[in-house]
């Protein structure tokens, strides 16, 4: 840590040393420097940097901690015909992310009754949990994926789960260039043909709240959000599908001695305009668009419990966004004064494009895209803007981060009652697994206001409101 | 002399289930496999005896499936248990028993109710209780046998160990802030394979149905089989594991010792 060097404010810069290529940029402040622990995750930066074709920096956000290869909250860009793509650069759960869905009456004004009845409408549902969860009578045909591979997200809008208008309101608008089933093992279509829709075990959740502050008014007011708001976060991701694509590539490419000469074979990556290279994209895009499609059919089930409980219009239920966490893709940049084509590998880190960027809708061009920062299911999660900042390619941070292993966590809470403790907080939580919520009790998390504070003070985002829970589905 | 109520046994450890129909249930801390019961004795000439108890014929505690539920005695029923099913070392832990029994007998010890046929189980609770719901209860469960003791029965369902003879835990979860892990423990290749897939199952006993005994001879053929394993298990009944990584290095000689990472 004492090497880090301060550049901006909450902006390191953590210089090249050994095999690496390009030095390191770390976002933090000094409060999160010394609450985390940042030795491990710094060395797998340094590991980062050391890949071909690594171009500006090796990043880390505020939320960073140890993960595959990558730290979660790394993000690396590649040169797009020279450099590397690494599968351990966007993670197993490829295009785990998050959407924001705003309904348009105060949370406060939904009845007791109906909160608790809304909670058993979502838990019944949205399947949660291991696989298919409580759900999972709908199974997926080759016919199906090529389509939904095709399509994105498109294609459950075409099944009826939401309109063509929600394809406006996310990244990439719900679709990655290039996917193909070709790409995709048997055993990955296995293991996803029964989990579209569902919601997974782990971090993964359904959240309902209220807009508990604003802090950028005239972004909050061209977006309809507004102080009391009911909001629904859905954090999701490619399910088994995914896990199967990233498992299949990485066997591939160890098997083709792609680690050699790697600090960490974890890292083990492909030449971008490689054979290899190019079917992970490909795989990994069909793994994108699954994930797409699986937030839209939960976000279908959340109308859903809505029009059931609250006999409202499902429409009612407005997406504002959907952003990608662990990805990969082929952005265009300005680095030292020239237009660069990169694949930008965020692992744990989302895209934070800003005012102007050409991919947004014209609504977002206007603000920035928004910026959808889940906490933990106590304290709160953030809605912020991208301020599109070129030192970490348009990205900032993706959550609250770890800070406590699940080990500790269901130890420190064995024997006490977790539901009652939340709901002494005001948040009612319904899980497949009492052992989920255990590990994934707010006190395993960083704070997340200390999170978006740093991402906002080195300029990647602005914050725009806090959104604080009430109920929660867990898998 | 005091009358107390010794027996020796193994420490068990299992992902006990969180409910469990009525009974009088052992406390999971004294659930055990008793081996040997002797009953009250002289017991410094137990200690004089367990000074040259030449050891375990394992350094690594077994791992079985708890895989049929029990009620003994058969005829009368006063004990619920779960049946054990070695997946290594069957043979080697009845002959051990046996030997024991002999070692016992030679220093002048009868050990009671000793049957040619060693049943191996474990009480989980007395009577009163109902067969049919710990019939329908029943879900197989993944174990491993920890420290060789000697207890004391102390009354009203609770044991002392008085001694105990230390064994290596097949695996040991350690702290990991994202994910889970372990240090798996292995004589061999296989055997590393075997604890990696029990250390699994206890997060997961679902998992038991999908074991694969097949061969590796490496720690990444190890990786490799058991993300199949993963897999087919998540494709048919879901799986809580996303993959074991290709994360660390076989360390030891005589005992290989490996971390184990698993995205979840």
């Amino acid at each position: 840590m004492s090497e880090l060097e301060l550049l901006h404010p909450a902006t390191y810069l953590l210089p090249k040393r050994g095999g690496m290529r390009v030095p390191g940029l770390v976002i933090a402040n000094e409060g999160l420097l010394k609450e985390i622990e940042i030795d491990r995750p710094l060395e797998q930066v340094r590991n980062v940097a050391e890949l071909p074709g690594i171009v500006g920096y090796s990043i880390a956000m505020p939320d960073i901690h140890w993960g595959y290869g990558f730290p979660i909250g790394g993000v690396a860009a590649m040169d797009a015909e020279t450099g590397v793509i690494s599968p351990g650069g966007v993670g197993y759960d490829i295009n785990c992310g998050v959407r924001l869905a705003l309904f348009d009456q105060p949370f406060e004004a939904i009845r007791e009754r109906d909160r608790d009845a809304l909670l058993k409408a979502l838990f019944e549902r949205i399947p949660s949990g291991v696989g298919h969860g409580h759900g999972g009578e709908r199974s997926l045909s080759d016919a199906d994926y090529r389509a939904l591979l095709e399509e994105g997200a498109g294609w459950s809008v075409k099944q009826g789960y939401g309109y063509p208008e929600d394809l406006e309101r996310m990244e990439s608008h719900g679709k990655i260039e290039g996917a193909s089933l070709d790409a995709v093992s048997r055993l990955a279509r296995d293991r996803g043909r029964l989990q579209l829709g569902s919601i997974g075990s782990g971090n993964h959740f359904v959240e309902i709240g209220a807009v508990q502050k604003i802090y950028d008014s005239q972004t909050a007011s061209k977006w309809s959000v507004f102080e009391g708001q009911t909001y629904i976060l859905i954090h999701s991701g490619s399910r088994g599908f995914g896990h199967q694509i990233c498992q299949d590539t990485l066997d591939l490419f160890m098997k083709k001695g792609f680690a050699e000469g790697l600090p960490d074979r974890q890292l083990v990556a492909a030449p971008i305009q490689s054979e290899e290279g190019r079917t992970y994209f490909t795989a990994m895009a069909a793994a994108a668009n699954f994930a797409f499609n699986n937030r839209q059919q939960i976000l279908a089930g959340v109308r859903g419990a809505f029009r059931d409980v609250l006999r409202s219009d499902p429409r009612k239920v407005r997406l504002l966004y959907d952003v990608c966490h662990n990805i990969a893709k082929f952005e265009e940049h300005m680095w030292e004064g020239k237009k660069r084509k990169l694949c930008v590998h965020r692992k744990g880190a989302t895209r934070a494009y800003g005012k102007g960027a050409k991919e947004l809708s014209e609504l977002f061009q206007e603000t920035g895209q928004p910026v959808l920062v889940p906490g933990d299911m106590g304290r709160a999660s953030h809605l912020m803007a991208g301020l599109g900042n070129p030192l970490t390619w348009s990205s900032a941070c993706h959550g609250a981060g770890r800070a406590r292993s699940r080990v500790k966590s269901m130890d420190a809470w064995k024997g006490r009652d977790i539901i009652e403790h939340l709901l002494a907080q005001g948040v009612s939580v319904l899980a497949s697994s009492k052992r989920t919520i255990a590990e994934e009790m707010p006190d395993a998390y960083k704070d997340v206001d200390s999170v978006v504070e740093a991402t906002q003070q080195a300029r990647l985002a602005q914050m725009v409101a806090r959104l604080k829970p009430g109920l929660v589905v867990k898998g | 002399m005091e009358n107390k109520r010794l027996f020796f046994g193994f420490d068990v450890a299992c992902p006990w289930p969180e409910r469990l129909p009525p009974g009088r249930l052992l406390a999971e801390p004294d659930r055990h496999l008793t081996l040997a019961f002797l009953g009250s004795g002289d017991e410094e000439k137990l200690s004089a005896d367990l000074s040259v108890f030449s050891g375990l014929p394992f350094s690594i505690g077994l791992s079985a499936i708890f895989d049929h539920p029990l009620f003994l005695p058969r005829k009368s029923p006063r004990v619920a248990a779960w049946r054990i099913h070695w997946l290594e070392g069957g043979e080697l832990f009845s002959r051990f028993q046996h030997g024991f029994v002999d070692w016992l007998r030679e220093r002048g010890w009868e050990p009671k109710g000793v049957r040619d046929e060693f049943l191996p189980h474990v009480t989980i609770a007395r009577k009163p209780f109902g067969i049919l719901q710990w019939k329908e209860a029943f879900r197989k469960q993944p174990l491993f046998i920890r420290d060789f003791c000697l207890y004391e029965s102390l009354g009203g369902l609770r044991y002392r160990a008085c001694w105990r003879c230390p064994v290596l835990a097949p695996f040991d979860e350690i702290e990991h802030t994202a994910d889970i892990a372990f240090i798996v423990r292995g004589t061999s290749i296989q055997n590393l394979f075997l604890h990696a897939q029990t250390a699994l199952s206890f997060h997961f006993p679902q998992l038991l149905d999908y074991f694969s005994f097949g061969e590796v001879g490496s720690l990444e053929g190890i990786v490799e089989a058991l993300n199949r394993m993963i897999g087919k298990a998540d494709a048919e009944i879901g799986s809580p594991f996303k993959a074991v990584s290709y994360h660390g290095n076989l360390k030891g000689m005589e005992i290989l010792e490996w971390e184990m990472i698993v995205d979840v």
